[in-house]
């Protein structure tokens, strides 16, 4: 009989303080390759701290996280090869959109027509064709998260993280950009990490479903498991758009 | 969000080592110079002394040239920051939009570009009795002699220090106010104080004003120290007596007398404790600024 | 009758007028200046000279009176001045921006300021005097450098801002070590800012003349100290030339940046 293989991605008892606050309390999980995991949790609830520690910008008191059975918790932010994405889209703002975009290829040492190589299926995809020689103060909220995500892909990381990326913009840019973004991580086959407090988000965008809040994680078998439990708020939602239909009228056939 | 140290500096023995070492390139010689200079004036050390003394200090106490001194630096700095500043606001609000790109804002950094000597190399040419004043006054016939022009310069007023000093500085503040004006966003508080029934004196009185002066204050105190500690136009425009404080205390320290020393070394100390609570009151509010 | 709130009202004559009188006043000094330097006996009660000559600046340039070598010792001191107080402030701004009570360390870099340049001149001369700096270049650069590093300071702390260090963490994990998030993220965005540091402690050294005087203790010959020699000994016209020389690297830069100007104030 083989041994389960061992999962892509597992978390194990993370755990993180500041002060007398517990904002992390033994968070563990586990996340296959090429899925999203999305968590959902409120403001504050320790979400930015845990992609943190996960992309190596903050430490943990304890725990373990391990990508394809490495111990990542030793190792450097720049070796880990996990992207972070904040809420703001942060292009430097020194460099046009194509020298953000190569940013991390540059850094690789890769020439000229391999990073064109690169980054060009990934132009198509998110639409920036048009955008690539102009600097980010250009560009609207919207198309400065597109490059932003594009720079992200295009060193081809094997986990990405995401927290809240959309939470800036309009709410017809955001319906857009988790399209997209579902689009995208299919066809480039991301594994993803994305935090949100918006639960339609979540089900958007997510594989998996987890949610994390006063530092503790509840991981949810599947999508129905996520969408019956009450912590997700689907229910509610539910019921308030139910209530609001019955309330209105239904218009008068002409 | 901490900014984050850990890029350059992981170890926290090694960071306080270097954050030692570049604080104490500022703060160890001034401590080192004051020290000094208290342990001089209280006859710890220095060519004549005796050991632990209170006769420097106790002099103070009947009028000396020494609290003369003092006394005339802090009249001639208040009375030049009251100046500059007059001057600087109502030329500022006044002239704000005129003067506001092209000739008129560049004009304003010409005298940026002066320093002291040559303030009083100005002042000098300008102020004295056949200076350039004085040769206007007695064209339109008002003197007859340069003996005849109002000395403005090395009289007992230090009238040519004040002057010397609001002129260069009154740019500077221009500059300032104009900056403040803008980042503080006077013109939308103004236009939302109109909207709740200020009329025009009230707005200048209970907005502008109150708003321009509490954030320019920190460099108005620097100002301040900057014209009470001054020591080239003084020493070029100013009479003998009585004299600025850094003046004097150079004069005493290079006398041939050497029992002199202790008290050029005692206004030393007076004057770094008294500018350095006006600095530290000046930027108090600025303490807590730092990133969380 | 108040122009209506947000419409540009036209600009009247009276302040089209004062505006023009602050304009010329800003100049009368380099305009004077520039006269004096070229004026050939110019004696009360005359409102103009009544001649001019070249005489003045030709002798401040042909370098008997030691004048070129006076602008030369300036730029030397300034120059090495400002690049050591910059680099070093660049380091010390990072470390202090970085730490809980950065407002403490602001204020602490105001030390130096508490005592005007000839009274901490003085009180640390016996040091200057066992450390075999006075009368030397050297100590002059020293003395200076502790005004410059402090201001430095103050100007370039403003750059650590938490914008910045999430553009460093994002650097990071696309994937860049310390050295090249200085170099590809850091410099490029800091190279306004190091500019303005690098100006303010060019000019702060370039137009000192107590620190010259006490530690340099003559011997060192700064434009500054010349432009007063000259003034005491009654010749004028060499003073102003003095004077010009000192100010028109200064003028220029500044009319050619204004932004140069803009530090912490």
């Amino acid at each position: 009989m083989t041994p389960p293989a061992l999962p892509f991605l597992a978390v194990e008892a993370l755990a993180k303080r500041f002060g007398p606050e517990r904002v992390l309390d033994r968070v563990g999980f586990t996340l296959e390759r090429e899925s999203v995991l999305a968590i959902l949790g409120r403001s504050g609830g320790g979400k930015t701290t845990l992609l943190k520690i996960l992309a190596g910008l903050l430490s943990a008191d304890s725990g373990r996280f391990l990508l394809e059975g490495c111990d990542l918790l030793t190792v450097p932010p720049e070796r880990r090869q996990v992207v972070y994405l904040y809420q703001e889209p942060l292009l430097f703002p020194h460099l046009s959109v194509r020298e953000n975009l190569v940013f991390g290829l540059r850094l690789r040492r890769l020439d000229e027509a391999a990073r064109r190589a690169r980054i060009e299926p990934l132009v198509e995809r998110l639409g920036l064709a048009e955008h690539l020689e102009k600097m980010p103060a250009q560009l609207s909220g919207g198309q400065r998260q597109r490059v932003a995500f594009g720079r992200a892909l295009a060193i081809q990381p094997p986990l990405l993280l995401l927290d809240e990326p959309f939470g800036s913009l309009d709410a017809t840019t955001r319906t857009e950009m988790q399209k997209l973004f579902r689009e995208v991580a299919r066809q480039v086959a991301i594994t993803a990490i994305f935090v949100t407090h918006d639960v339609k988000e979540a089900l958007t965008v997510g594989d998996r479903f987890a949610h994390l809040a006063n530092g503790q994680l509840k991981l949810f078998a599947d999508r129905a498991a996520f969408v019956a439990d009450p912590l997700s708020g689907t229910a509610a939602e539910i019921a308030f758009w139910n209530s609001l239909a019955s309330q209105t009228p239904s218009p008068p056939r002409a | 969000m901490r900014i984050s140290a850990r890029s350059f500096f992981p170890e926290p023995a090694r960071r306080r080592l270097w954050l030692a070492l570049f604080a104490g390139l500022a703060v160890v010689p001034p401590l080192l110079g004051l020290g000094y200079a208290l342990a001089y004036s209280l006859g710890l050390v220095g060519a004549l002394a005796h050991g632990f003394t209170g006769e420097h200090w106790a002099k103070l106490l009947r009028t000396s040239d020494v609290t003369r001194a003092l006394a005339f630096s802090l009249a001639v700095a208040a009375v030049t920051v009251l100046l500059a500043t007059t001057l600087a606001l109502c030329l500022s609000l006044a002239l704000r939009r005129t003067l506001g790109r092209g000739l008129g804002a560049t004009a304003l950094f010409v005298p940026l570009a002066l320093p002291g000597v040559v303030a009083a190399l100005i002042g000098f040419q300008f102020l004295g009795g056949a200076g350039v004043l004085g040769r206007f006054a007695w064209n339109l016939g008002w003197i007859a002699s340069p003996q005849d022009f109002p000395a403005l310069i090395f009289d007992r007023h230090g009238l040519g220090i004040v002057i010397a000093h609001a002129a260069l500085a009154v740019p500077l503040l221009m500059l300032l106010f104009a900056r403040l004006h803008a980042n503080e966003r006077i013109d939308e508080f103004s236009a939302l104080a109109r909207t709740l029934g200020a009329n025009r004196l009230a707005v200048l009185r209970r907005v502008t004003l109150p708003l321009l002066l509490r954030r320019a204050a920190p460099s108005l105190s620097l100002l301040f120290a900057g014209v009470f500690g001054a020591y080239e136009i003084p020493l070029l425009l100013g009479a003998q007596r009585p004299e600025m404080v850094s003046i004097l205390a150079r004069r005493k320290f290079a006398l041939f007398d050497l029992h002199q020393r202790p008290e050029a070394f005692l206004v030393a100390v007076i004057y770094a404790t008294i500018v350095l609570t006006l600095v530290f009151l000046a930027f108090r509010k600025q303490l807590p600024a730092h990133v969380t | 009758m108040s122009p209506e709130l947000g419409t540009a009202s036209p600009v009247s004559w009276p302040r089209r007028a004062g505006a023009a009188a602050l304009i010329v006043l800003c100049w009368l000094p380099v305009a004077y200046l520039a006269l004096l330097s070229l004026a050939r006996d110019w004696a009360f009660p005359a409102l103009l000279p009544p001649a001019l000559t070249l005489a003045t600046w030709q002798r401040a340039l042909a370098g008997n009176d030691g004048l070129v070598t006076s602008f030369a010792t300036s730029a030397g001191i300034a120059l090495l001045v400002a690049t050591l107080a910059t680099a070093a402030a660049g380091v010390a701004s990072r470390i202090f921006a970085t730490h809980r009570h950065r407002g403490w360390w602001v204020l602490a870099m105001h030390a130096p300021f508490a005592l005007s340049p000839v009274i901490l001149g003085t009180c640390l001369l016996y040091f200057f005097i066992q450390l075999g700096l006075v009368g030397s270049a050297a100590g002059v650069i020293a003395a200076q450098f502790i005004f410059a590093y402090a201001y430095a300071v103050i100007v370039l702390i403003g750059f650590w801002n938490p914008h910045i260090a999430a553009l460093e963490d994002l650097a990071r994990t696309l994937g860049a070590g310390k050295r090249q998030v200085l170099r590809r993220v850091v410099f490029p965005l800091a190279r306004p800012l190091l500019a303005v540091a690098f100006f303010q402690t060019l000019l702060l050294s370039w137009f000192d003349y107590g620190l010259a005087a006490v530690i340099g203790a003559g011997k060192v010959p700064v434009l500054t100290l010349r432009v007063t020699e000259y003034m005491i000994s009654g010749d004028v016209r060499l003073a102003a030339v003095c004077a010009l020389l000192l100010i028109a690297p200064p003028l220029a830069l500044l009319l050619l940046n204004r932004r140069l100007a803009t530090a912490a104030a």
